[in-house]
């Protein structure tokens, strides 16, 4: 009889759900595998830290508890495509962004058409994308400003290092014609 | 601010600052030619009383009074270049900010938008552009887009109205609802544990009203004349914010009037002045001043006033603190 005794405790013991008992328990299931054991009590501190860190993770009540994502190298670039946009088209002004750096609580979503939207106020299904850089990617208007702008860009640098190229190779020459008492093939002339 | 400074921007001039999209309400970015709603929208007005404007032109505003008082509200957002790319195409891809006042969001993409959370998702009230966003774990989130030209409320906060005072969980009395346009998405800011008293006159844009009400669960459509607040005294509670758009003469009178029945003590009022409506005769800054007079011998006291220039012309916006504790105290 013992032995069933011993057994109902045990099976007891090991119950954790609605048992007043067992409310408490920091023995749960799988609490062989914990590395230490939870604290039974937390000073009011650590607590406020807690609800802090846990009320930090979401914009609050007054925004309906807008959540702060978790930032992958796409939303970054997101992120980073629209605060550059006054770079995207010529044709438009924007004021500079007022803030800095990436906002903690953002969500990125979809413009949703309604029925009575005509052809050219929505764009077709098979042309819509996942991302605003993916979505400039396939702009062509936007590609060929780009390629234009770029060029120009890459010719005044090209100038440039030219210029600076030449420069400073006749630096050199006169640095070495006057090291070693030469004239330079210009004096000689001169002279 | 103090309210020593009539109004930011002044009157009849270019726009004022429009701190509009900035969490901070400092500056903003706004596309040039008037019109932050550009391309894609094209939020003709309700009512459509707007005999022979439609040509192009871009941006900016065409003569021609519109209504006054419920049915013909002409509020048209100007066109754009016709029919170009717009940033709201449906399908674009947009990134959600919260904006600086509660309960309301800012989208970022080509264009910004004011939005508010959609509490019936699926389901556009007037024809605006939605936003679907879908969240972790299959969660779906629906925001609206609040057009300026179409919302004096939405045009106040773009201009950089300093506090709403209509936030998540507030109760609002409205008064001139309309169609249910700006009722919407007021009821959208305060959330199903808010409450909007929409009181409309008009028949004919009350059954719109009535019918947005119909889904959203947290407006209560009266269709009364706002001047005889007692009739609805067995309907509404005390509220926190009374928000009027009624655009008649005795406007003032009327919003003290529902002030007195159902505003609580420190509480505030919003009140959208239409010039025009109140003198055609009189400048309209003289107009606003005399307004406000006339509040402050009501014990509302004026906190702010601001002019709704890029989006409405002769339109100021005022709101003001009921019955004030005294010592100065904030709210």
């Amino acid at each position: 009889m013992a032995s069933g005794r011993v057994r109902e405790l045990a099976r007891k013991l090991c119950r954790t759900d609605g048992d007043a008992i067992m409310a408490k328990s920091a023995i749960t299931p799988g609490f062989e595998q914990q590395h230490s054991l939870p604290p039974y009590y937390q000073n009011n501190d650590i607590q406020k830290k807690q609800r802090r860190k846990e009320r930090m993770k979401t914009k609050g009540e007054k925004w309906f508890n807008m959540a702060a994502p978790e930032l992958t190298d796409e939303l970054k670039n997101d992120l980073k495509a629209i605060r550059m946009r006054d770079t995207l088209d010529p044709s438009r002004f924007y004021k500079a962004p007022d803030t800095k750096g990436i906002p903690k609580f953002f969500q990125i979503g979809t413009v949703v058409e309604t029925a009575a939207d005509f052809y050219s106020s929505r764009i077709p299904k098979r042309q819509r994308k996942k991302t605003i850089v993916e979505e400039l990617l396939v702009d062509a208007e936007f590609k060929r400003y780009r390629k234009r702008k770029a060029n120009e860009l890459f010719k005044v640098k090209h100038q440039t290092a030219r210029f600076y190229k030449k420069k400073r190779g006749q630096a050199v020459k006169d640095a070495k014609s006057a090291a070693t008492g030469k004239k330079s093939h210009k004096a000689a002339v001169e002279a | 601010m103090g309210f020593d400074r009539p109004a930011r921007g002044g009157f009849g001039g270019a726009g004022g600052r429009g701190g509009g999209f900035s969490p901070r309400g400092g500056t903003d970015f706004k596309p040039r030619g008037g019109g932050g709603f550009r391309g894609g929208d094209r939020g003709g007005g309700r009512g459509g009383f707007r005999g022979g404007d439609r040509g192009g032109g871009r941006g900016g505003f065409r003569g021609g009074d519109r209504g006054g008082r419920g049915g013909p509200r002409g509020r048209g957002a100007p066109r754009g270049r016709g029919g170009a790319r717009g940033g709201m195409r449906g399908g674009k891809t947009v990134v959600v900010e919260p904006h600086r006042h509660a309960g309301i969001f800012v989208s970022r993409g080509k264009e910004d938008a004011l939005c508010t959370i959609n509490s019936t998702p699926g389901d556009s009230v007037y024809g605006e552009k939605r936003i679907s966003v879908e969240g972790a774990e299959g969660t779906k989130v629906e925001y609206r887009i609040w057009n300026p030209f179409r919302s004096k409320l939405a045009a106040a906060i773009m201009a950089g109205i300093e506090h709403i005072w209509i936030q998540p969980k507030s109760k609002v009395l409205y008064l001139g609802a309309a169609s249910g346009t700006t009722v919407s998405h007021v009821s959208d800011i305060v959330g199903p544990e808010g409450l909007v008293y929409a009181v409309e006159f008009s028949h004919r844009s009350g059954r719109d009203l009535i019918n947005a009400a119909k889904k959203r669960t947290n407006i209560v459509p009266i269709i009364e004349d706002a001047r005889h607040p007692q009739k609805y005294r067995m309907i509404v509670d005390m509220v926190d914010v009374i928000f009027a758009d009624v655009a008649q003469p005795d406007q003032a009178r009327i919003v003290a009037l529902n002030a007195h029945h159902y505003l609580k003590n420190g509480g505030h009022v919003v009140i959208s002045i239409k010039a025009n409506c109140i003198d055609s005769t009189a400048k309209p800054e003289a107009v606003f001043a005399e307004e406000v007079k006339k509040l402050q011998s009501e014990k509302i006291k004026p906190l702010e006033q601001i002019t709704l220039e890029p989006y409405e012309r002769d339109h100021a916006v005022v709101s003001g603190h009921y019955r004030a504790p005294l010592g100065g105290k904030k709210a």
